[in-house]
């Protein structure tokens, strides 16, 4: 669990000029937008945690064009959803056997991989590990915890300018990672509609610089936020776990659903419109997915090429919190709840 | 693990025996640790939040208050001084230590200088009279923002307490360690400190509890967690004309004790449960060894973090923790009034 850098490990990502470092993730998106006018999302159906997971994830990610040589000796940071664990509702945050199965599948690859997250709501984050029992399956896994909340930080400039932060502060587990692996839980979002891949990658900002919960990141508009710290990050891809599932008043006081799903895509936008679908949740309602249409991926599902399973027989309609702000979200006005 | 009983003698020295009850070899266990703990915490007070990580101001505030409970002087002024040192002029004291914020750890900063200036000759602590007194200036020159009052909130958003970061609205833990500090530096008349008394209260789940800092969104109450409810416990302890408004959070402390407790939320729970058997008259009879006992061995199993251990030792030191060391608080005529009509209603 202690976040200290070993004697191989010289924070060369941290050393990095952080301008530079922002201009190489906007250049980034923008290049991959450009070179890849679609995106591949795969979809596992009849999954179970007792499965054979990490056969999943590793045949999704191939199916996605994932190159493992890509990441042999390089950092990856998995980056669950631990946002305010509980006990009683595991429906909440990400299963530790998820995690589990993505080290083992990173770790097959040759990758160095850790494991980090930046509870938005529990500033205690060793709590937070034991409530959603993350703690035991990485010590199940020798794998050390980067608590992202607390780490050291550095400046990034805001690649997405969406919102008027000009930087955001970013933990040197995220500015040293080769990739990030957004891995989070299929939820709806009492105030977003759902939340999802990109969503998740709010627990990539310290709450010792924005809070408990992030509210500097409220004050500057949620979809705006989310859109542009996606953009601030570097190379990222998302694994999601769409097993149990919360609907209603997620994503914290929502209920359980099973769906038996597991999402994988390298294009967070395209995975997050295509989990909308599978939600029958329209994606261009979903304000941070209308913002990052076509400049960090796609939502068309014309430009979504499935893998594995198609999501329309699959299409399963989360209930939604019978609220005005969320009314728009579904043609038929079906499947809200008070 | 925690049984009432009518008015017990509370433990009341910072080295006494955790568990006077058990007094078998898990006593020698814990009183080697804190042995450990304190040499480690003499060697090296200012710390980050882990071994290898920056100095940050919360860790070096929670050293400089384990020091002073276990009067280890030269540590607590080594940590208190590097608190000092990173004073900006305008008396704020940054997490990171910096001149860049947010500024939140001013609180601490001048609980950690207000008690060591006791400890202090007069003249050796007139330097840290002087920084929490510019420390608390510009406390009162930060306030969260009101946002508007509507049906999807359950808390009072018009009461203002302490943001984690100028310009966002008041959240419970900021606003409970901004009134420990002004409670602890002599200015718990201020009205800044009344309405945060205020605030804390109404943060308050009704069940039992807090949550980080909302009651009910969309109509739905929201779950308690261990470490705002602890806060808010010790921040509001001692304080008159309040019958039982934390009964409930009290009560759901104790029950969360039976449970897997992490080391920080353990620190502020003991401290909590403490401040209420010193302000009740119905007092626990506190037994903290199996909870200590069992953060101490997760702590050492994950990883060697020092502000952690310091926060258990700081609570290991129970009534005689610094941390508690205020006198005692009076609501306003106009606070009470709020608070009763908000009962009523």
């Amino acid at each position: 669990m202690t976040n200290v850098p070993n004697e191989h490990q010289d924070r060369r990502g941290f050393l990095i000029a952080s301008a530079a470092t922002a201009a190489t993730a906007a250049g980034a998106a923008v290049w991959y937008q450009r070179t890849h006018p679609s995106s591949d999302v795969f979809i596992a159906k009849n999954q179970t945690y007792h499965g054979d997971l990490v056969r999943t994830i590793r045949d999704g990610l191939i199916a996605c064009q994932f190159d493992p040589a890509t990441i042999r000796g390089k950092r990856v940071l998995l980056k669950p959803n631990l946002v305010e664990p509980s006990r009683a509702s595991p429906h909440m945050t990400t299963h530790p056997v998820m995690i589990q199965s993505a080290i083992e599948v990173f770790r097959g690859w040759g990758a160095d991989v850790t494991v980090g997250e930046g509870p938005g709501h529990v500033r205690d984050s060793e709590q937070a590990l034991i409530e959603s029992g993350v703690m035991e399956a990485l010590a199940d896994m020798r794998m050390p915890f980067e608590d992202l909340n607390y780490q050291e930080v550095r400046m990034v400039e805001n690649a997405g300018k969406a919102c008027q932060l000009s930087s955001f502060y970013f933990p040197r587990a995220v500015i040293e990672a080769d990739l990030v692996v957004s891995m989070p839980k299929m939820k709806t979002h009492h105030w977003m509609g759902m939340t999802g891949a990109m969503k998740n990658l709010y627990g990539v900002i310290p709450g010792i610089k924005y809070g408990w919960p992030k509210n500097v990141l409220h004050f500057n508009g949620i979809p705006q936020t989310v859109f542009d710290i996606n953009a601030s990050v570097g190379r990222r891809i998302t694994i999601v776990d769409g097993i149990d599932c919360m609907e209603g008043d997620g994503p914290i006081m929502g209920t359980p659903k099973s769906m038996g799903l597991i999402l994988v895509g390298t294009n967070l936008t395209a995975v997050d419109a295509t989990m909308a679908r599978l939600m029958d949740i329209l994606p261009d309602r979903i304000p941070y997915l209308a913002l990052a249409a076509d400049r960090l991926g796609p939502i068309d599902d014309q430009r979504i090429r499935q893998r594995g399973e198609r999501w329309e027989p699959l299409r399963n309609p989360f209930k939604i919190l019978d609220r005005e702000h969320l009314r728009h979200l579904r043609k038929d006005g079906a499947h809200f709840v008070t | 693990m925690i049984s009432i009983v009518s008015s017990p003698p509370m433990p009341s020295k910072a080295n006494q025996s955790l568990s006077s009850n058990q007094p078998d070899r898990t006593d020698l266990v814990l009183a080697d640790w804190k042995a450990q703990q304190i040499k480690r915490l003499r060697a090296k007070p200012t710390i980050g939040y882990a071994a290898g990580e920056p100095v940050a101001a919360e860790p070096v505030a929670f050293a400089a208050l384990a020091a002073v409970a276990y009067e280890q002087m030269d540590a607590a002024i080594s940590a208190c001084d590097c608190l000092r040192q990173a004073q900006n002029p305008d008396g704020s004291v940054a997490v990171n230590l910096d001149a860049i914020g947010p500024y939140w750890t001013t609180s601490l900063s001048c609980i950690a200088w207000r008690q060591l200036e006791i400890r202090q000759r007069i003249q050796a602590g007139e330097k840290y009279r002087t920084a929490y007194k510019r420390g608390l200036d510009f406390l009162l020159s930060l306030e969260g923002e009101r946002i508007s009052r509507t049906e999807a909130t359950g808390h009072n958003t018009q009461l203002v307490g302490w943001p984690w970061v100028e310009g966002t609205h008041s959240w419970l833990e900021p606003t409970a360690m901004a009134l420990l500090a002004m409670r602890h530096c002599g200015a718990s008349e201020h009205p800044r400190a009344q309405e945060a008394a205020e605030l804390l209260i109404d943060r308050q789940i009704e069940s039992g509890g807090a949550n980080y800092g909302n009651t009910i969104v969309l109509g739905q109450t929201l779950v308690p967690h261990v470490m705002p409810s602890a806060m808010s416990v010790v921040a509001l302890h001692h304080i008159e004309s309040l019958s039982d408004p934390l009964g409930p959070t009290i009560r759901y402390l104790q029950n969360e004790l039976n449970r897997p407790m992490a080391a920080v939320s353990l620190a502020w729970t003991i401290h909590a449960l403490v401040s209420v058997g010193l302000s009740q008259q119905q007092r626990f009879d506190m037994e903290f060894d199996w909870p200590l006992r069992s953060a101490i061995n997760r702590l050492h199993r994950i990883e060697d973090n020092p502000h952690r251990q310091n926060l258990l030792l700081l609570s290991a030191s129970l009534a005689d923790s610094p941390l508690l060391n205020m006198s005692k608080m009076k609501l306003s005529t106009k606070a009470s009034s709020n608070r009763k009509s908000q009962e009523t209603s």
